[in-house]
């Protein structure tokens, strides 16, 4: 099995993100899987940021808990990353006397070198934007040396990496000239490194090898593009979105490919105008999406209230990140499931899905679009930064498996006349066994009718009668009864060991992490499963009741401070149980890995 | 250029009453009423078909309106109608967007979605019952109301500059802004009749009398109030040259394409004083045309003609107040097709699959 981990440590504005960008392609041309995560700051250029990622002949979806190999060229991003380089590790620095990035902090690696002696770490250094200044070109191009050095610790034909250099740079302006002194600075960088390891690779094997795999060069793709696209092949022809880290890139996606779709996508001027203009598509009968995070979800709470009384289907992503305020706005966090669940005044009933896979930020995208519209209710996305930002391999997307179910949409005047009876008047908000009301849509339609947030009669007219009030409200709740006895609604996973009685319960971004860590425990023989919740509304009570049943222990995993899911276990569930159920909490802003979720466990849980 | 009207064969013989929907429960003499009179006789008139006609409202006594006409009513958010109305036009074109709501709405918590409205040109018109006070909250002070109007929230009679709609519009690069008043039917109709077929947003601000909240000490009733205040653009134009006031190098009539001259003209009324009293017809054009004298030890404004004190300064610009065709709405820009609305889209995946598959394929 190869399992390769690899990072770069860097300043903003330093492009360290086209080093490991490029040997990410590289690696998949040569059949690897290739997972990425990003760790930036809240800013453009000048501040530290590093970048983690993993490739192999098998898929992992987290990031791993050590490094391989490391491209350093910021000594206060190093700092924090140089405790994951493993034992017979590559570290490829910069040791030129000044940076050539904003506020950046040259590599001083004697202040590591205790570190690097203990773990013998493989430390391949020059002055890489020293020597691209004194060859004439940008020092930046130091980006390209470290490249060349990686390829010959690594054994990868340097041929592989030419073509990458080409498509990286080629179509920028003066593209020509850019490629050729990125490729002379990478042949520097591959012969210099050739010069120093030629001692040690006399006596000893090179430590890591990345041997061609083979096999098809695949696709990869990040959560928000998977949500973006999930969307439309679930019907989306409209998008608005204000934009807001770290949805950006469902935004992103929508509003430069829509309109291969015949669709529309519009930047709205606020986070309000966003949600506006997709409430007003979806009641004219066009599926539309809006995608933010806590902040601006927070904004929305009036419209989700007033979508909960008028019936209209609304589907947001809400992509979380760190809080409260502004928070972590480019940190990975599972702060607002609270707020998903509850944000809104009065009561109505709403989904919240939860993917915890990259393939399900497409299909329960996807499946958002049809709940929405069959139940006409608010479906909220809930996805999160490390996962909505990370990129994945993604081996298929079977398109067959999503078929658009429209529901009780009454979408021409044959529809309407089928149900109404001769002399009798359309009813919007119909009472009926389900509590779905067929819906007309206005024009094509052929009726007039109305659509109202003020409690409303069957025609839906502002009424405060008490029967209609009962009624209507009754009305609502059963939306929620026939859903769950749908079978519509994604249920849970259950992985590992189906007679462990020690239990992980958690959703989301701390899916993968969690699977690795319960491989790890198995192989120090201990025996766990793991609940993966995939819908959070309406909350699973019985599948969950079910799994801590069936456990003597349970650790519930979540990146946030207030044990937000476990409240909710407690509160729907099982009541409180201090003994039996444990919190395994993370709320630093950095995705959980395998190794911490190991030793919680074998600390009694605690993380953080 | 005009817009093209959905049309019925059905619908050939209707008329005001056949728009009728649920009864109004708005106070007597509300000016709201009068617009209501107006909208159904301006959808009979242009044979709308009640399903292609949109009411997109607000919150508050106005935005009642939607029940009270028959269309595809939508009652939404205080202040958050436009984006709403702008969807709902995105996504079927052939549908008539009116956005109707009051001065809270539009020009207080609902202001930043008027403001882009006006930028963006989306093909929908406004339908603005702006009456000074927020009367289904109980009277409250609009920032619309004038300066020294009294409310519960204003004891004193307001301090604030009030917001005027109109120049915002015309600035922020709206290409309708008209101005009825409920009290003149005809006009009314007319304007909102252009507003409907102009290619682009609309907006048609009317002044809609509230009997019960909008009290004026100077006068005896709000209507009284309005109907002496009002002046439209067309006949302040005239004066304005018969005066010599020159506001461009040519003014032989009221010329709505004329963006200088509107926001002339309606600052010109917004400042201009005249007399109160019934015998006396005195107008100025700037409040330095008025004498001072002192009464109890206090300056006051009197009329140069009678010698009255009971003048005002400002009457209230009504009339089609500036207008530009041919400007591209926001569908425009967007590039959508008006003859291809987004509903009608095949939405299967079978249709769709290739378009899916190469998608896909860009990602490897």
């Amino acid at each position: 099995m190869v399992d390769f981990s690899y990072a770069v440590s860097d300043r903003q504005g330093g492009g360290g993100y086209s080093t490991i960008s490029i040997f990410a392609r590289v690696l998949k041309q040569m059949g690897y899987h290739v997972h990425e995560q990003r760790s930036v700051h809240s800013n453009i250029k000048g501040m530290r940021c590093s970048y983690y990622n993993r490739s192999g002949d098998e898929r992992a979806d987290a990031i791993a808990d050590w490094i391989d190999l490391h491209f350093a060229f910021d000594q206060e991003s190093l700092r924090e990353d140089i405790g994951l380089i493993r034992e017979g590790g590559v570290l490829i620095a910069d040791i030129s006397k000044t940076s050539p990035t904003q506020k950046g902090q040259p590599v001083k690696l004697e202040e590591f070198k205790d570190t690097i002696a203990a773990r013998k770490i493989q430390v391949l250094a020059m002055s890489m934007a020293e020597d691209a200044r004194k060859v004439g070109g940008n020092p930046i191009m130091r980006n390209t040396m470290a490249l060349g050095m990686a390829a010959f610790a690594l054994g990868i034909d340097r041929n592989t990496f030419y073509q990458f250099i080409q498509k990286q740079y080629g179509s920028k302006k003066n593209g020509a000239a850019i490629v050729e002194s990125n490729t002379k600075a990478f042949d520097h960088g591959y012969d210099t490194a050739a010069e120093i390891q030629s001692e040690m690779l006399r006596k000893e094997k090179r430590r890591i090898t990345v041997p061609a795999l083979g096999g098809p060069d695949r696709v990869v793709m990040l959560g928000n593009e998977l949500v973006a696209f999930g969307a439309i092949v679930g019907g989306c022809r409209g998008f608005s979105s204000y934009p807001i880290t770290p949805s950006s890139e469902t935004f992103e996606t929508m509003m430069e490919n829509m309109h291969r779709f015949g669709g529309v996508a519009v930047q709205a001027s606020s986070e309000l105008m966003a949600v506006g203009i997709v409430i007003g598509l979806n009641y004219a009968g066009v599926r539309a999406l809006d995608a933010t995070s806590g902040p601006g979800f927070s904004l929305k709470a009036e419209a989700l209230s007033g979508e909960g009384s008028n019936e209209v289907p609304l589907v947001i992503e809400l992509a979380q990140r760190s809080g409260p305020g502004t928070g972590l706005p480019t940190r990975t966090a599972q702060e607002d499931i609270r707020m998903a669940l509850y944000a809104g005044h009065g009561e109505f009933p709403r989904i919240v899905l939860v993917p915890g896979t990259p393939e399900e930020h497409f299909y329960l995208s996807a499946q958002a679009m049809n709940l929405a519209e069959k139940y006409q209710m608010l479906v909220i996305i809930l996805t999160e930064q490390c996962m909505a930002q990370g990129r994945f391999t993604i081996d298929k997307l079977d398109f067959d498996r999503v078929v658009i179910d429209r529901g009780k949409t009454l979408l021409t005047e044959a529809d309407v006349t089928r149900i109404v009876e001769e002399g009798k008047k359309y009813e919007r908000y119909l009472v009926t066994a389900d509590g779905v009301s067929p819906r007309a849509l206005p024009g094509v339609s052929g009726v007039p009718f109305y659509t109202n947030s003020n409690e409303h009669t069957p025609m839906g007219f502002s009424t405060e009668d008490i029967e209609h009030r009962l009624s209507q409200v009754r009305k609502r709740a059963r939306k929620i009864e026939t859903l769950l006895r749908s079978g519509d609604l994604p249920g849970s996973e259950i992985v590992g060991s189906a007679d462990a009685k020690i239990g992980f319960i958690g959703c989301g971004g701390v899916s993968a992490p969690t699977k690795e860590a319960m491989k790890e425990l198995a192989e120090e023989g201990v025996e766990t499963k793991f609940l993966r919740l995939r819908t959070l509304a309406p909350f699973p009570k019985d599948e969950v009741r079910k799994f801590v049943r069936s456990c003597s222990r349970v650790f519930i995993v979540e990146q946030n401070h207030d044990a937000q899911l476990r409240e909710i276990i407690q509160a729907h569930v099982t009541g409180p149980m201090p003994r039996k159920l444990r919190s395994t909490l993370r709320y630093d802003g950095r995705p959980f890995r395998p190794r911490d979720i190991v030793e919680a466990f074998k600390r009694g849980g605690e993380y953080q | 250029m005009t817009r093209q009207l959905p049309f019925d064969k059905r619908v050939a013989d209707f008329t005001a009453k056949s728009y009728d929907a649920k009864d109004h429960t708005w106070c007597a003499g509300c000016g709201d009423a009068g617009v209501l009179a107006a909208i159904k006789k301006v959808c009979a008139a242009l044979k709308l078909p009640p399903h292609w006609v949109i009411d997109n409202s607000g919150i508050g006594c106005s935005s009642k309106i939607s029940e009270y006409h028959l269309c595809c009513g939508f009652h939404w958010l205080h202040g958050r109608s436009h984006p709403v109305a702008m969807g709902i036009q995105l996504a079927n074109p052939k549908l008539v967007v009116l956005n109707a709501g009051g001065d809270g709405d539009h020009y207080a918590i609902g202001m930043e979605h008027f403001v882009h409205a006006c930028r963006l040109n989306p093909d929908i018109t406004d339908i603005v019952m702006n009456n000074q006070v927020y009367g289904l909250t109980k009277g409250q002070l609009s920032p619309t109301g004038h300066k020294g109007l009294v409310t519960p929230t204003s004891p004193k009679g307001a301090k604030d500059e009030p917001v005027d709609p109109v120049p915002i519009a015309i600035i922020c690069g709206a290409t309708f802004v008209a101005r009825g008043y409920s009290y003149r039917q005809e006009q009314l109709m007319d304007l909102i009749t252009k507003g409907i077929l102009h290619r682009g947003f609309s907006l048609v601000d009317i002044l809609s009398p509230c009997p019960t909240y909008h009290k004026e000490a100077d006068y005896d009733t709000v209507k009284d109030y309005y109907d002496e205040n009002v002046k439209d653009v067309i006949d302040a134009n005239r004066e304005m040259a018969r005066q010599g006031v020159q506001v461009t190098d040519v003014v032989p009539d009221y010329d709505p394409t004329d963006k200088m001259l509107a926001l002339q003209t309606v600052e010109h009324i917004r400042n201009m004083p005249w007399c109160r009293e019934a015998e006396c017809s005195w107008q100025g054009n700037t409040p330095k045309d008025l004498t001072v004298k002192t009464e109890d030890n206090v300056e006051v404004y009197a009329c140069p003609t009678c010698g009255s004190t009971k003048v005002q300064i400002g009457r209230l610009p009504i009339g089609l107040i500036y207008k530009v065709e041919g400007r591209p709405t926001y569908a425009d820009n967007l590039g959508l097709d008006p003859a291809k609305p987004l509903v009608e889209l095949d939405i299967s995946v079978a249709a769709n699959r290739k378009k899916y598959e190469e998608f896909f394929e860009m990602f490897r």
